[in-house]
């Protein structure tokens, strides 16, 4: 079994979810819980979390140092346990990772808010829209169901409307992204463009992306 | 109070191994025990740049592998009584040490010295994971040039996801002539991407080549510029509010400094 597999972080609908393998055993797990969260640590921290412990027989013991793991150790806030008919739901949601059609998407879903800037190497994907307050830097990625806003300097790559959404946009204080893509349409940054000078969106014209000042009109 | 600092870059060449040899000559200077830190397993410089070479009987390996004790592999400086450097094997990999070791290690040599610093390795792998295991504090090194800054953000991140905060930046070989022209990055567009303070900013100077060679740190040499600078960012990890120097000033700050007051 691949590491990767073992320990899932996956944006939903209901916000961050943590999926934990039910076949191996507690201990491993219990380290590979602890691998995952070293290398994405500083990613994690604050971040509201439901766990979904799969089929396992949890004892009240490993519900209270699980949880302590991923509190005390790491800094995340677990929300709550998934309950087994609950798991069923929400897996089949997972797994659709085939781009649901626009009108599925319902525009109502919670909104992330990351208070922190993104560097390098470091990726946000999340099924509503995303709200963050501190810069992209080149080399980081932002993916969202939904819009996509930036209050800083956008410079890495963005993805708004990642299930097909065309009518999703990207705004930002200043916008000037690496690469940018709505749905499935990607537009890249133009050699030798000047760096914007006000606050920019980013929609979807006529199957182009057009970009234009942000006005609040 | 002791600190174990790791000075670490992302990309290979910015001058790592040159700013821990100076730095922890600066600090022993300024009457500070000190010890230097090779943690670039297999490909070991700091020796050639302190001009301890010669001395070499144990290496970091033989202490964390138990061969010697670890007072046995400190090598004390020719110049400063209260310098040493324990240096790395030469003939072993990244792999042959880990993290948990390193912590251990620094432990230990921080129950006798004011200052440990190490020299980390490029790259994001190993090496890098075993040098920052027992560090406190980092000091970012980059150039004035895209791609080190943009390791140097990766390293960053890398770093908040270890829980090491607030790391400082050094910008090294820096040209103000270049700036001034517009051909090389500015200290300002740095910042502005990295968003970590500045610990000092050395300049391209060719003293470095020749004291790197002589196995004797430029900071010895008082009439080198990057002496100044490196003098500066002593004072300044020391926690002296120490001005930036003219040179600092001409490559871009001083527009920061308008920025700021609206002027
Ligand atoms: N300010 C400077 N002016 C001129 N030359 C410099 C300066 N700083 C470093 N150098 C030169 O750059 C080269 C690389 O420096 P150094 O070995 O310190 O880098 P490093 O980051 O430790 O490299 P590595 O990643 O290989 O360990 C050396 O030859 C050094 O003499
Ligand atoms: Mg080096």
């Amino acid at each position: 079994m691949k590491q990767d597999d073992v320990v899932v972080f996956k944006g939903t609908a209901k916000g961050l979810q943590l999926v934990l393998n039910d076949k191996i055993h507690y201990t491993l797990l219990l380290k590979r819980l602890r691998d995952k969260l070293k290398e994405t640590a500083g990613f994690f921290r604050g971040a509201k979390v439901i766990v979904h412990p799969g089929n396992r027989e949890l004892q009240p013991a490993h519900y209270l140092e699980l949880s302590d793991i991923l509190q005390k150790e790491y800094g995340l806030i677990l929300l709550r346990w998934m309950a087994k008919g609950e798991q069923e739901a929400v897996k089949e949601q997972v797994d659709t990772v085939v781009p649901a059609s626009p009108a599925e998407i319902s525009r109502d879903r919670e909104p992330l808010i990351v208070t922190r800037t993104l560097r390098s190497g470091q990726q946000i994907t999340h099924d509503g829209s995303i709200l963050l307050l501190g810069d992209v830097n080149h080399g980081a990625s932002v993916m969202a169901g939904g819009d996509i806003i930036v209050l800083g300097v956008c410079r890495g790559a963005v993805h708004a409307g990642i299930h097909g959404n065309a009518k999703a946009w990207v705004a930002a204080h200043r916008l000037q992204p690496t690469q940018l893509r709505i749905a499935n349409v990607i537009a890249c940054a133009p050699d030798g463009a000047k760096p914007p000078v006000c606050p920019e969106i980013a929609r979807m014209r006529a199957g182009e992306v057009v970009i234009e000042p942000a006005n609040l009109r | 109070m002791s600190e174990v600092i790791v000075v670490t870059s992302g990309k290979g060449g910015v001058g790592k191994t040159t700013t821990t040899a100076n730095i922890g000559t600066g600090l022993a200077l300024a009457d500070k025990k000190v010890v230097l830190v090779d943690a670039d397993i297999g490909l070991r410089n700091l020796d050639v740049v302190m001009g301890l070479e010669n001395r070499i009987v144990y290496d970091l390996i033989d202490v964390t592998e138990g061969n010697c004790r670890l007072k046995q592999a400190l090598i004390r400086d020719k110049r400063y009584d209260k310098l040493f450097l324990l240096p790395a094997a030469q003939t072993r990999d990244k792999n042959a040490v880990s993290p948990e070791q390193m912590r251990q290690l620094c432990e230990e040599l921080q129950q006798d010295f004011d200052f440990v610093i190490i020299d980390c390795p490029a790259g994001i792998e190993q090496g890098f994971k075993n040098a920052i295991a027992g560090a406190d504090r980092a000091i970012i090194v980059t150039t004035p040039e895209v791609s080190a800054v943009r390791d140097a953000d990766r390293i960053i991140g890398l770093l908040e996801a270890a829980e090491m905060h607030n790391p400082k930046l050094v910008v090294n070989r820096i040209r103000p002539q270049m700036v001034k022209k517009g051909d090389m990055m500015d200290i300002d567009d740095m910042i502005d991407i990295l968003a970590i303070d500045l610990l000092g900013v050395v300049p391209e100077d060719e003293h470095i080549v020749v004291s790197t060679n002589r196995g004797e740190p430029a900071i010895c040499n008082e009439q080198s510029r990057a002496s100044q600078a490196y003098r500066n960012i002593v004072r300044r990890i020391l926690g002296e509010n120490v001005p930036l120097m003219s040179l600092e000033l001409e490559v871009g700050l001083v527009d920061r400094l308008k920025k700021f007051f609206g002027l």
